[in-house]
């Protein structure tokens, strides 16, 4: 994208290139975002939802952070969405009946409410922003040459490393934020532990804690469990509501060697 | 110690001041200790002794008599201020106060009437509250009255005195609600013990002011530092001693209690009401004359009140039907002519009379008593007569009584009154002269009407009744309070400078610096046959009114008619116009008060948790589940934060 | 160009966001909205990073990816939980945390 941008600036002028592209993706961002929160089929809000993060991601590419463009695509794009669309599915919710927030009057008391903070926040915000000093910051040397505007400390900085921008971020992440680093890891780890019990069916029982990561999908040293070959679809028919009695993936041979067989009876 | 001059510059006698635990002084600490201890046994062993406790009591009354004629002996013969050391009461910061006795020739006196007189009535409730079911727990009274009078005259200081002041007040309200299953009675005590308090205020300000300005409250620093007082503050202090002796004394305004006290027994009335509590008002200023000298315009003021007492006193009696209410009546009349006595400086003669007085009234007491008693408790004079066949010893004591009180010579009353009013003139106040002048003549009249309708003329009552002579225990007394009003005028002072007056020119302040002169050119020798004469007619008048007509028709014969009668009759309607001022505004503010009470200060206490408990009603009502909701608040929230920031911004 | 510009547009999808919030009953689409939330507040940071001219701004956006990405997951499987016990994803049906 830098190089993108510097070719497009060397043929039409200063930043054109940033500001041609910042309308285009903001527009396609704002307008993705009024879809999504108006579509009915909740299919076609994710793939808008889709469209909204990437062109989010575009300008996170204006911005010259590459990297974190990148990172977008791959986490919020492409996994965060895809688990959306999952639940989705399972669930056969993808057309919504729901009619809108219940009462007209409350309709339009949340929108005048979102404008009234929109305003707010616009005036707040956007207006000291708009002078040269607010494109890169107070104390950051600026490079006037022929009508232009450039940050150079930015640049300097991104100059240092490869044009990804990533050794940039890692260098201060994990200098001055490793602590928070380890956090989000642990929070991670949290957050998938959580969701793997809160997704429960409400009929399992404590002791089919004990043999759930048998015949739960999560494969044993000996690979997949005997009876089921595909991990998620037990998940799926467990949470669709068979009645999956989960002692029949547990293999009852003796002559296996399931190290955590503790059943008793 | 140095001798205490009360008569400042040209007294011709002075009390040395004597320190001493010896002699008969030295047990003059038994005096009020033997009736306490008295009320207390008595009260412990009711139920062993029954009627026997009242011989316990009599006792302890006998010996406080004997112990006072020791005493009196002992000042008699070395006239001096004895001083008799006991242990202190307090002593904190600069107020010192003991229990020191302080025996003058003053305190002879009254010590001799108080013992004497309740001597006799301890013997007179004998035979007179026979039968009744608490007669042991009256006698107790009784010697816890007599205990708490002698603390009050024996006291050395205005805080002991004041001990006494509202001991007796207590014995008091017990005794005039003796019989308190009548509801009349208990409220007749009420209302004695809340006026007497009344005047308690205004003695303790008095004692505060005391203190202020001697630094002390004792009789002799008090005596000694007088003649250095401020006008003004003398003025306020002898006014404020007023406000307690009136209360007291049952003076205006404040005399209120004394007729309604009269539903207590008979013996109560003649010990307390006649005899002995009431002059303790007379006995305070008596005792502070030094102080009194120093404003000769509050003395003045004492004047007047005792002059107009003595005279709305003696319009009421004449129009009252209660034998006893006509006694009590006459008894705030005669204190009248004590205070009368005590504001024209005429403080020995005012002692005179509260002596003579003791005799007579206390006689007329007992004596209306055992008419009771022989009347089935009866006290309407028009249901009475021609009791002087059927009693005679009564009827003859009462005659003496009757004729001391009217003023007629020999007997007691006449000296002392006619002292009184002489003196007054001499003093330069004629008005108030005059005004004593009318209520003699009045005394007069009533108490022949009084001793008229009892005992002569035909009997008024039908055979239902059937009047005997009292017992003996009833009738001795009575003698003996009839030989000394006969003769105890003559006994103490028959001349104005008597055997009495000298004795008591040690106690008293000397006049002579104020500088009286007399209110007209009449002398004594002119003075005193006015004073025979108003008796006369005031005799003369009630005889030819209810002694030479036909009374069979009862109240209806009553002669004396007209507005001013009824006015009279209906006592001039003072209660009714306490009751109007004071209760009902007593009334007013208490029952404000407690609906502010219960108003505000609840209502502030309910309101705030009413309050809070309306506010959570409403409030609750944010949580209504819904999360939708909730993001509206989130909202709501971050529009105010972005507020703040905007204002921040702007600025 | 002007940081202003950025900011104007975080601010719309932001607005845009909260008003999906309140408006949508459907508990998934409800989420996908505060995820356009999320995303407004990244450009923010992201924008503030150029004009700061160091990285601190990118590094939050960082960890504001790792947060948002666990808690879909969590408020995923909520959904999930919910649908199972109550038959729908109304997020006006479950009230029992009222008063």
């Amino acid at each position: 994208m830098l190089l993108l941008a510097q070719a497009a600036e060397a043929a039409a002028g200063p930043n054109t290139a940033e500001i041609v592209l910042f309308w285009v993706f903001a527009v396609l961002a704002l307008g993705a975002a009024l879809a999504v929160i108006t579509m009915r089929n909740i299919v076609h809000g994710a793939l808008m939802l889709v469209l909204n993060l990437l062109a989010i991601a575009g300008l996170y590419l204006t911005l010259e952070s590459s990297f974190l463009g990148v990172i977008q695509i791959l986490v919020y794009a492409g996994a965060i969405v895809v688990l959306f669309l999952f639940v989705v599915m399972i669930l056969g919710v993808d057309r919504d009946d729901l009619l809108l927030a219940g009462r007209g009057r409350n309709q339009i008391a949340a929108v005048l409410g979102g404008v009234l903070l929109a305003s707010a926040l616009l005036f707040a915000f956007v207006g000291p922003y708009t002078g040269p000093p607010s494109v890169c910051g107070s104390d950051a040397p600026i490079e006037v040459g022929s009508g232009q505007q450039r940050c150079v400390g930015l640049a300097d900085q991104l100059a240092e490393d490869d044009g990804s921008g990533a050794a940039f971020l890692g260098e201060r992440m994990f200098t001055r934020y490793t602590y928070a680093f380890e956090l989000s890891a642990l929070l991670l780890t949290v957050a998938t532990i959580g969701a793997v019990i809160l997704a429960r069916r409400k009929d399992l029982e404590i002791e089919d804690l004990d043999q759930e990561p048998d015949g739960g999908g999560v494969p044993g040293p000996d690979g997949l469990g005997p009876h089921d070959h595909d991990p998620l679809a037990a998940i799926g028919a467990d949470l669709a509501g068979q009645d999956h009695d989960p002692a029949d993936v547990v293999d009852t041979d003796p002559d296996d060697q399931t190290p955590t067989d503790e059943r008793e009876g | 110690m140095a001798p205490i001059v009360l008569a400042v510059e040209g007294a011709n006698v002075v009390n040395d001041v004597v320190e001493t635990s010896t002699g008969a002084v030295g047990a003059a600490w038994l005096i009020p200790v033997i009736p306490l201890l008295g009320f207390v046994l008595v009260l412990s062993l009711n139920r062993r002794l029954g009627h026997q406790a009242s011989l316990v009591a009599i006792a302890a009354s006998g010996i406080s008599f004997l112990l006072s004629l020791a005493v009196a002996a002992q000042v008699l013969a070395d006239p001096a201020t004895y001083l008799r050391p006991l242990p202190t009461w307090i002593a904190v910061g600069g107020l010192e106060v003991g229990f020191d006795l302080f025996i003058d020739q003053l305190t002879v006196v009254m010590l001799l009437v108080v013992t004497g007189v309740g001597f006799l009535i301890h013997l007179y409730s004998v035979g007179y509250m026979h039968g009744d079911e608490r007669y042991a727990r009256f006698f107790a009274y009784l010697n816890l009255f007599l205990a708490s009078m002698l603390i009050l005259v024996l006291g050395s200081n205005l805080l002991t005195l004041f001990l006494g002041w509202e001991l007796v007040g207590l014995s008091s309200y017990l005794l005039i609600g003796f019989w308190f299953e009548k509801m009349e009675n208990a409220v007749a005590a009420k209302k004695a013990f809340i006026t007497n308090r009344v005047g308690d205020v205004s003695f303790m300000i008095a004692m505060f002011l005391a203190f202020a300005t001697f630094e002390s409250l004792d009789f002799l620093v008090l005596i000694e530092a007088a003649p250095d007082l401020g006008a003004t503050t003398a003025f306020v202090l002898v006014l404020l001693l007023l406000g307690g002796a009136a209360a007291k004394s049952a003076q205006i305004p404040l005399y209120v209690w004394l007729p309604d006290a009269m539903a207590g027994p008979t013996p109560v009335s003649a010990l307390i009401h006649a005899a002995t509590m009431v002059t303790a008002g007379v006995y305070l200023t008596v005792r502070l004359s030094p102080i009194l000298v120093q404003s000769v315009g509050a003395m003045t003021i004492i004047a007047w009140i005792g002059a107009f007492t003595a005279l709305l006193a003696a319009l009421i009696a004449v129009r009252q039907d209660d034998i006893k209410k006509i006694l009590a009546y006459s008894t705030v009349s005669q204190l009248g002519f004590m205070f009368i006595a005590v504001g024209t400086g005429a403080f020995r003669e005012g002692i005179f009379h509260l002596v003579t007085h003791a005799f007579f009234k206390g006689l007329l007491f007992l004596a209306a008593g055992s008419v009771m008693h022989a009347m089935n408790n009866q006290t309407d004079a028009w249901k009475m007569g021609g009791l002087r066949k059927a009693m005679p010893i009564t009827f003859w004591t009462s005659g003496i009584g009757w004729l001391a009180i009217s003023g007629i010579p020999p007997f007691a009353g006449f000296f002392s009154k006619d002292q009184i009013l002489t003196e007054a003139y001499l003093h330069g106040y004629g008005g108030v002269y005059v005004v004593g002048l009318i209520a003699a003549i009045l005394t007069a009249f009533y108490m022949s009407r009084w001793f008229f309708l009892i005992f002569l003329g035909e009997p008024r009552f039908g055979d239902e009744v059937h009047p005997h002579e009292s017992p003996r225990s009833m009738t001795t007394p009575l003698i003996v309070l009839g030989v000394l009003s006969a003769i105890g005028g003559l006994a103490l002072n028959p001349v104005h400078r008597g055997p009495l007056f000298n004795f008591l020119e040690p106690s008293v302040a000397s006049v002579a610096e104020l500088g009286y002169e007399p209110a007209g050119p009449l002398t004594e020798a002119v003075l005193i046959p006015i004073a025979i004469v108003a008796a006369l007619l005031g005799i003369g008048l009630a005889y030819l009114a209810y002694v030479r007509r036909d009374l069979s028709l009862g109240r209806m014969s009553e002669p004396i008619k007209g507005p001013v009668a009824e006015l009279a009759e209906r006592k001039f309607f003072v209660d009714e116009l306490y009751e109007a001022i004071f209760v009902r505004a007593g009334g007013g503010l208490a029952t404000a008060v407690t609906w502010f009470d219960s108003r505000v200060i609840d209502g502030v206490v309910n309101g705030s948790g009413a309050g809070s408990m309306a506010t959570a009603r409403v409030a609750r009502r944010l949580q209504n589940g819904l999360v939708r909701g909730y993001v509206a608040w989130l909202l709501v929230g971050a529009l105010a934060i972005v507020g703040v920031l905007l204002v921040q911004v702007v600025r | 160009m002007a940081i202003g510009y950025y900011f104007a547009v975080s601010a719309l999808l932001f607005s845009i966001g909260l008003v999906g919030v309140m408006v949508r009953r459907n508990a998934i689409v409800l989420f996908m909205c505060i995820e356009l939330m999320l995303n407004a507040v990244n450009l923010t940071l992201a924008a503030a990073a150029r004009m700061w001219g160091g990285p601190d701004g990118q590094v939050f956006v960082f960890f504001v990816i790792v947060v948002a990405a666990a808690e879909v997951v969590v408020g995923l499987a909520l959904i999930v939980n919910l649908y199972f016990r109550r038959g729908t994803i109304d997020v006006d049906v479950p009230q029992l945390l009222r008063y």
